[in-house]
């Protein structure tokens, strides 16, 4: 075989298994919708209000505060309580993505679990977190 | 006059989004101290420095040579000047010694540039920054891939860090977990691409920079699951000359004349300790002959490579700080893949390689590495017609070579 049938081959061979493994993901995260923002801001009591049932089909939702720089992580946990991170890196404040396993920072390369504790460098401290309590069908989160 | 037309209004709309936004009293309230750059107002300015820096030793078979090197001390500083506007920086020592007219080290600015955040999901960078192509030329860091040594694919065909001067623009969609980046910087030099080393020569890194000829680079991430699948590219001019020089030369030159264009895509895969990564690389340089005819070079008008690695973390069941990862990675490349005709262009054999590197990455903490590996190397034959006025005691060229390589890395 030729090197460029060879190249052209295995290029479709990857092109085809990336479709066949974007597929699903593509059709479950538009179902469940765990990466379209909610948008919320403060309320007079300085707090964040988040429905319940944002969680029914996710365990993660971002949260776009009104005025906020960095959104909002909220994620909840196997045992049923939630943790409210921001999306700002411990390193040099630059805004975090979200993958499948928790964050990353495309500046340096940073890289956080979902519970919001470094997994990879140069970040060295866990990404500030905000006290998330359920409030009968709210989260309700605050200092 | 367009150019600074633009370089205008972009400017304008800067400034603007920079100070669109402000926060009520009730919103900055909610804010903890711990994060007082988030919360604007008094005590938003702060400038932080860390860093990063690698040192290795390494065992050549062939030459029965070995060096031992601090290949890498880096500072970074970075300063906040408003919630909206930053600056960022990364000057660089390499190889530690740097005096008089020695080759032996190097000080180069390797990032300087000032971020502008539009909103939480977009910003504008503009300066000296290293552009979003291929894995590791973003995430550099020691501590942030497998081997002693950077992938080669990543060092030579995808000529990282690879950084210019320009303005980038990067966001992440809103529906979707899709990053993406687009930048315009000045374009590459081909008075400088020497045979051998690709388009690695041909940077400017921020100094003198040529600015007839610009490039475009542009990448899209999706993140799927514990997959991120990316596609970057790279394309732009590689003659800055004048009129009258390029047309001196038979060059075509403005913006995009004598182009090179990149294409590269990859794919990263990270669950429960188990970690892939998968990249491939080409550059088309339609026009090398013209440039060896122009400079006698000896380039390719085609160059490709790729690598594969798969990563276990034998410690991650222990649910430990600690990582103790074992890794493999195959690299194929062929720096002359495709070749003017002659006499503008002679095919190189060793510039087609293929690198077997395996061994160990042990981080105590995520923030410090220390690493051993082995790489084996196998190149193409030499070709008779570059080997010119042999000495008589010159050795054979041997096409299979093996490296022992063990460093330490840092970051913070």
């Amino acid at each position: 075989m030729e090197r460029r049938t060879f190249l052209k081959a295995s290029c479709r061979m990857c092109l085809l298994g990336a479709a066949g493994l974007l597929l699903p993901g593509l059709v479950e995260n538009v179902k469940a919708g765990n990466d379209k923002y909610y948008k919320t801001k403060v309320n007079d009591q300085n707090q964040l209000e988040i429905p319940l049932a944002l969680f029914d089909d996710t365990t993660l939702q971002i949260v776009r505060v009104k005025g906020w720089d960095y959104d909002l992580a909220v994620h909840k946990k196997e045992d049923g309580t939630f943790a409210a991170m921001l999306m700002k890196c411990t390193h040099m404040d630059n805004q975090l993505s979200v993958n499948g396993s928790g964050f990353s920072c495309s500046m340096h390369g940073s890289q956080y679990d979902k519970d919001g504790k470094v997994t990879k460098g140069p970040a060295e401290t866990a990404l500030v977190q905000y006290k998330a309590v359920i409030n009968q069908n709210t989260i309700i989160i605050s200092e | 006059m367009k150019k600074i037309s633009l370089l205008f209004f972009t400017l304008l709309f800067l400034c603007n989004a920079a100070f669109a936004q402000f926060r009520t009293q009730a919103q900055q309230q909610i804010l903890t101290n711990e994060d007082s750059l988030h919360a604007g107002g008094v005590g938003d300015k702060k400038t932080i420095l860390s860093g990063y820096g690698s040192a290795y030793y390494q065992h050549n078979a062939n030459t029965q040579t070995s060096i031992a090197t601090l290949e890498r001390a880096v500072l970074f500083v970075g300063h906040q000047f408003s919630r909206k506007i930053a600056f960022f920086s990364e000057l660089e020592i390499e190889n530690a010694l740097v005096v008089g007219n020695e080759t032996k080290g190097e000080i180069a600015m390797e990032q300087a540039f000032l971020k502008f955040n539009l909103n939480p999901n977009q910003y504008i960078i503009a300066g000296l920054f290293i552009p979003r192509i291929g894995i590791l030329n973003e995430n550099h860091l020691p501590v942030n891939f497998n081997g002693v040594e950077r992938p080669m694919v990543e060092t030579w065909v995808i000529p990282a860090t690879w950084r210019e001067l320009g303005v980038g623009f990067y966001g992440r969609a809103r529906n979707m977990p899709l990053n993406y980046s687009v930048a315009l910087v000045n374009g590459l030099n081909s008075a400088d691409f020497t045979h051998g080393t690709g388009i690695r020569d041909g940077r400017a890194e921020g100094s003198m920079a040529m600015a007839n000829n610009l490039a475009v680079t542009a990448a899209l991430q999706y993140n799927v699951r514990d997959f991120k699948f990316q596609l970057s590219g790279y394309m732009g001019g590689t003659v800055g000359l004048g009129k009258r020089a390029s047309d001196s030369l038979s060059l075509d030159g403005g913006a995009m004349g004598t182009p090179v264009y990149l294409g590269a895509a990859d794919v990263q895969y990270n669950h429960k300790g188990i970690s892939v990564k998968v990249l491939g690389a080409y550059i088309a340089y339609p026009d090398a002959g013209k440039v060896n005819a122009a400079y006698a070079q000896n380039l390719a008008t085609g160059m490709y490579g790729a690598y594969a690695e798969l990563g276990y973390d034998l410690l991650h069941f222990r649910k430990k700080t600690a990582q103790l990862v074992a890794f493999c990675r195959y690299e194929i490349m062929d720096l002359n893949a495709s070749m003017p005709a002659a006499p503008e262009g002679i095919y190189d054999g060793t510039l087609k390689q293929s690198h077997l590197i395996a061994g160990f990455s042990y981080l105590p903490l995520p923030n410090v590495v220390i690493k051993a590996d082995v790489r084996l190397v196998h190149t193409g034959e030499q070709n008779p017609l570059l080997n010119i006025n042999p000495p008589p005691n010159q050795l054979p060229y041997k096409q299979n070579n093996s490296f022992l390589n063990i460093g330490i890395g840092y970051s913070f």
